[in-house]
């Protein structure tokens, strides 16, 4: 133990306690508190990781580290949510827990005016947004899903396996096992597993990388389902980054099929890669008229027009002819560039798409509405201003993940 | 006898043989009647002169028949057209690479099979009299273990075992069966079984659709593997021109016994073909928004015709047409549609459909493949008017599927 540590400990003799106690539980839960303890935590955690074989603290002692460094870039540790109610409607419920949480949900599954859903009853204390969410989905029996943006539907629920911590929770939602007779060749077989990873707000990543990993996974039978790994590509092949603007992706990611006899997996840890800003800048168009120009990082971004919405296919963009040396051009991708886009009535989403013709090279920002918590209320897409962030350099972190003893259905 | 009778009728003048068919048009003895008129058909076109003729006959039943017989001949014309007769094959192949043997198959046939150069020397010996061009490409596949796909033949070493049936230059096979199995953890979790089938053509005209009709589709443990929703039907394909073959899977069956190891399947692959289009065309696109357009059985309103950006970054044109017509649910019946900016055809795809009303008209969302400047001169609508539907049977038993 160095010094700091020591003076740290010395001063908080309660902190370094209510780390031992919490390592010593050592679920996920546990480990979001430990989390929340912040940097205060760290000397305490240090020791106690490196004699920890399952990794998890070493997890959180990291998680610790990231989301200190990362404050300025938007990482928020999750907020702690209560819930308190006694045979209230579930539409109510979620929409309380949503309004304190600050999250943007669809609830166009619920008529609003018939305040539905099931009439629940809970005390929850101090839990994470997820981890509350979670536990009224369960209880109302609704199911979180995903479209352009985390739904709730209170018709399909499925008590399908779930890995929460932070800001993330994971969900294998199913396997799909196929077996091909193929009369013109040699008989295949495939299997894949069904994840979907749904992000709160604090989370602060740019972009997912939308092919999920998976580092083992073992059925009961000690049968592994890994594949045999594919022989590395020339060049490299890149993440194919896809923006976090709707805050959740599925991923269908394929494994060998567990033995016929198999009732359970007995684990399946995997990671979710995540880009994050490493260096930056913000180039604001305050005003949509066309000519403004920013720069920065050697590129030159010049407003060129704004399309407003095409009311039959709902989608209006700015666009920007982008100037600069050649090789910067050829390297400028959508990845690159995080639009945030301001309506005269609130804020909107906007999606960068690049192009390139014989004119030059153009950034397109498509213009969509954020979700509102139910259905019914709808604003217009007029463009007030647009940030563009661009990104100099990406940080790459995996957010891990694992299910451990998952019956088979 | 009857054979010397044959040749006599053969050797005869056509001329005077039509003018006796004619004759016995008016027999007493309808079968007499019956056998002349299908004679007549059968010499098709050098008939039609003479039954028209018989339009202002003073005898109600002549005029009848002979004006049906004009239809029948007429139609018997167009469908040859379409349908044109395939020619048999003739291949004597002994050690021949196999780039140097696809090369004379495709003189032969006009079926243009290519191989990767890994395959191009591998010696061939291959030889079949008389077959239908696709039979042959099968045969010369289960000979030698070869694979094709994408218009290229893949020999891979284990000879083809699929099933396959071939008449009339139509061909079809089933290519594979994949069964799957989906886990929902905490939901109820399904199987089920594709099929994927290969159909291909050696037509003067290409279809319009494909698809398979299945009467019988069952295991050796006697599960029947059609599911109630598919009714056992595969697909309605739709055919680009100028395409030669089409691999189409289709979900909706119902996944074997686990202790089957054969599956048999009856049925029909049915080609559509139009022999008759029905036409209107849009002149200066752009300038006629909200113009109707009258076909002879079918209406069309060009609505709109915009540039359009998704928000996924995607950027090209769209087109909104309302279609009019009295039998707007039959497949066979679909519209087509033709769009050009001077010279050019520009490739079109549907982007759905959309109906104000039950039975009413239909609105089509085409996107146009044209770059931004494009100035189109014309959109056309084309409704097939008349179609035929020919249905290639095949009957295939104890499929080894373990």
């Amino acid at each position: 133990m160095n010094l700091l540590a020591l003076l740290l400990a010395l001063q908080a003799p309660d902190t370094a306690a209510r780390v031992r106690e919490l390592a010593a539980k050592a679920d996920w839960a546990a480990l979001d508190d430990l989390v929340d303890l912040g940097p205060a935590a760290a000397a305490h955690l240090e020791p106690l990781a490196k004699d920890d074989k399952t990794g998890r603290l070493a997890c959180a002692l990291d998680q610790i580290r990231f989301e200190e460094r990362m404050k300025p870039r938007g990482v928020r540790p999750p907020k702690r949510i209560s819930v308190k109610c006694e045979n209230k409607k579930s539409f109510g419920v979620f929409t309380d827990l949503l309004r304190d949480a600050g999250e943007s949900f669809d609830l166009s599954a619920y008529d609003p005016d018939d305040q539905p859903g099931a009439e629940i009853t809970l005390d929850l204390k101090g839990q994470t947004f997820w981890r509350a969410i979670d536990a009224v989905c369960a209880e109302a029996r609704t199911r979180i899903d995903f479209y352009s943006s985390p739904s709730l539907d209170p018709d399909d629920w499925r008590d399908a396996p779930r890995f929460i911590f932070r800001n993330f929770l994971v969900r294998l939602d199913g396997m799909q096992m196929r077996r091909t007779v193929n009369f013109r060749g040699p008989p295949t077989s495939t299997a894949t597993f069904d994840f979907y990873v749904f992000a709160d707000s604090g989370a602060g990543a740019l972009h997912y990388d939308s092919d999920v990993r998976i580092d083992a996974a073992e059925d009961d039978q000690g049968r592994s389902l890994l594949l045999p790994p594919e022989p590395p590509s020339d060049p490299p092949a890149e993440p194919g980054w896809t923006s976090f603007t709707t805050d959740a992706m599925a991923s269908s990611v394929p494994i060998a099929a567990p033995a016929k006899d198999a009732k359970a997996l007995r684990l399946v840890r995997g990671r979710v890669l995540l880009a994050y800003a490493k260096k930056d800048h913000r180039l604001a168009f305050d005003r949509m008229d066309a000519g403004t120009t920013c720069e920065a990082a050697g590129l030159k971004f010049e407003l060129l027009a704004l399309e407003q919405p095409d009311r039959r296919f709902g989608t209006s963009s700015v666009r920007f002819r982008v100037t600069g040396a050649e090789e910067k051009l050829k390297a400028f991708t959508d990845a690159q560039v995080v639009p945030r886009v301001q309506l005269e009535e609130g804020s909107g989403t906007g999606t960068a798409a690049v192009s390139r013709s014989k004119d030059g090279v153009e950034l397109r920002v498509h213009v969509g509405e954020r979700q509102h918590m139910w259905a019914g209320e709808r604003r217009k897409l007029v463009v007030k201003s647009v940030e563009l962030q661009l990104i100099e350099e990406l940080e790459v972190r995996p957010f891990e993940f694992e299910f451990r003893d998952v019956k088979l259905p | 006898m009857k054979t010397l009778l044959l040749l006599a009728a053969l050797l005869q003048d056509p001329s005077a043989r039509i003018k006796e068919l004619i004759g016995r048009l008016s027999d007493e003895n309808i079968e007499e009647r019956d056998a002349a008129a299908d004679e007549l058909v059968r010499i098709g076109r050098a008939a039609l002169a003479p039954l028209k003729g018989l339009a202002g006959s003073p005898s109600g039943e002549i005029r009848g028949r002979a004006a049906d017989l004009v239809r029948r001949i007429e139609r018997a014309e167009k469908l040859k057209s379409v349908l044109g007769v395939p020619k048999p094959v003739e291949l004597a192949w002994d050690k021949k690479p196999l780039r140097e043997a696809l090369a004379e198959f495709k003189e032969r046939t006009g079926l243009d099979i290519t191989c990767g150069d890994a395959f191009a020397a591998e010696p061939v010996t291959f030889s079949c009299t008389g077959a239908p061009a696709w039979k042959a490409l099968a045969d010369l596949c289960r000979a030698h273990g070869g694979l094709y796909r994408n218009g290229a033949m893949i020999l891979k070493g284990k000879p083809s075992a699929a099933p396959d049936a071939t008449e009339r230059g139509l061909y079809v096979a089933i290519e594979a069966l994949t069964f799957s199995r989906t886990l929902e953890f905490g939901g109820a979790g399904s199987t089920g079984a594709n099929l994927s089938v290969f159909f291909a053509w050696q037509t003067a005209a290409t279809p319009t659709a494909v698809r398979l009709e299945l009467d019988a589709f069952a295991d050796d443990r006697g599960t029947d593997l059609r599911g109630k929703d598919r009714g056992g039907q595969v697909g309605n394909y739709r055919i680009t021109d100028g395409t030669r073959s089409l691999t189409s899977g289709w979900g909706g069956y119902v996944m074997p016994d686990d202790e089957a190891a054969k599956v048999s399947l009856e049925g029909r692959a049915v080609f559509d073909f139009v022999i008759e289009y029905d036409r209107v065309a849009f002149e200066n696109p752009a300038k006629s928004r909200g113009t109707v357009q009258k076909g002879a059985a079918f209406t069309a309103t060009l609505n709109s015709l915009s540039q359009f950006a998704s928000s996924a970054g995607d950027q090209g044109w769209m087109c909104s047409i309302m279609i009019e017509s009295a039998n707007p649910n039959d497949a066979r019946v679909l519209p087509e549609f033709v769009v050009r900016s001077g010279g050019k055809v520009h490739n079109v795809q549907n982007w759905g459909t959309s109906r104000s009303g039950r039975g009413g008209p239909i609105t089509h969302n085409l996107r146009i493949d044209a770059p931004a400047d494009a100035v189109f001169t014309e959109v056309v609508v084309r409704m097939p008017k008349d179609t035929h539907r020919e249905a290639l049977p095949f009957e295939f038993k104890d499929v080894p599927i373990k």
